[in-house]
């Protein structure tokens, strides 16, 4: 099998997973979350002898993805800067009509992109805070404290949604209780996959 | 706070992205390019490095011209054991490989002695733990957004234009890429040309 087979089979089993977090990691932007998965995979390509190689191929492709939205925001930031007052705030190209969804990328919005990742590498991912720390490159005292940051936001951001476990009650103040339908049972049956690799 | 994971979880599986053919031929075409494109600007960094030296120092016609970096050219022939080449100097050549080792040897080498290093390039994967403890504090490139290590190493009278650099490969291993003086190239040259070598599943870590 050719280094192009093997890259190609692993993508079509994997890019779901990456498209599934990068989605996440831009609180929704399903165009951005393209744009990150298809720079990280051209960086995996190029070091694909290497991933194959890797011990834990997981950590090296979440640390990939993770980089990849750190250059594409880092990116993005200085391009707003330049056409500062012509974007859309927070512009969101989204399929998904979940109300408890768009909320949570609403509330993962708010948060700066290293403390957002941080809680989806650690509650989407089930990584612990060593492995957290790992693939941001940073101390494990940053992950502790960005991610006790970002739970208090989210917290008083969406408020019932993240009681332990209960679905939150219907609530007239709540920006979007339109169409509501949660628990969405086609979506509960469906869950996403909690890895990349 | 298992609801923001069952949260996200809910979110993801919203999202439909199973890859079409076309998207996957695509991210190969990319890949294509990225690796063109890398190869390319290999090749140039040397001879742009010595250009940009010589015009710093404003060499007078006169004067012995700075050696010039040798190019890099596309390797051909047949891959060598546990790495990968796309490029290599012109007119070198692989002397010798094994799992944990390549050599690659100039036009003129004799190839007696596989073994010694000397004015040749070494390429050999390094165990975790088998790096210098003060690679953290390493003069640095970035090639591809990656930081790259690159020591100067030194010869009976100081650094010898030797230089010997250190690619993380993600894993805790790391690619040391040892390049000698003979091809004149600038740190930021020779991290180029190591991020161009791949070690294979094939190669094996030295400990040491």
């Amino acid at each position: 099998m050719t280094r192009d087979d093997e890259f190609r089979s692993w993508a079509q089993q994997h890019r779901q997973g990456l498209v599934r977090t990068a989605t996440l990691l831009t609180a929704g932007d399903t165009h951005t979350a393209q744009d990150v998965v298809q720079n990280a995979l051209t960086k995996l390509y190029l070091a694909w002898p290497r991933v194959r190689a890797a011990d834990d191929r997981q950590a090296y492709v979440r640390r990939a993805l993770v980089n990849a939205f750190t250059d594409e925001m880092r990116s993005r930031g200085r391009r707003r800067e330049d056409l500062r007052g012509e974007l859309p705030d927070g512009a969101v190209s989204l399929g998904a009509t979940d109300p408890d969804t768009l909320l949570l990328y609403d509330a993962l919005r708010e948060l700066p992109d290293r403390m957002r990742a941080t809680v989806v590498l650690r509650y989407f991912h089930d990584l612990d805070v060593r492995e957290t720390a790992r693939a941001l490159r940073c101390t494990q005292g940053t992950v502790k404290s960005q991610t006790a940051r970002a739970i208090d936001k989210l917290r008083a951001r969406l408020g019932p949604l993240l009681r332990d476990g209960t679905p939150a009650p219907p609530d007239p103040h709540r920006p979007d209780p339109q169409h509501r339908t949660h628990p969405t049972p086609a979506l509960v049956a469906a869950p996403a996959p909690r890895s990349v690799a | 706070m298992s609801n923001l994971t069952d949260l996200m979880t809910r979110a993801a599986a919203g999202i439909d992205a199973t890859p079409t053919a076309e998207v996957l031929d695509d991210d190969l075409a990319r890949g294509h390019r990225a690796r063109r494109l890398r190869s390319r600007r290999a090749a140039g960094a040397g001879v742009t490095a010595v250009l940009a030296v010589g015009l710093a120092l404003a060499v007078p016609l006169t004067s012995t011209p700075p050696a010039a970096a040798v190019p890099l050219v596309a390797f051909v022939g047949e891959q060598p054991d546990g790495f990968v080449l796309d490029v290599v100097p012109e007119g070198w050549r692989v002397l010798a490989s094994t799992p944990g080792d390549l050599v690659l040897a100039a036009e003129g080498d004799s190839g007696e002695d596989p073994a010694v290093y000397t004015g040749r390039i070494v390429a050999t994967l390094l165990a975790p733990g088998s790096v210098p403890d003060d690679l953290g504090t390493a003069p640095t490139v970035t090639v591809d957004g990656e930081v790259v290590s690159v020591y100067p190493m030194l010869g009976a009278d100081g650094p010898d234009g030797t230089h010997g650099v250190f690619v993380a490969q993600g894993d805790g291993r790391y690619l040391y890429v040892q390049v000698p003086a003979e091809v004149h190239w600038t740190a930021q040259a020779a991290a180029e040309f190591a991020a161009t070598v791949t070690a294979t599943g094939d190669a094996t870590a030295s400990v040491g």
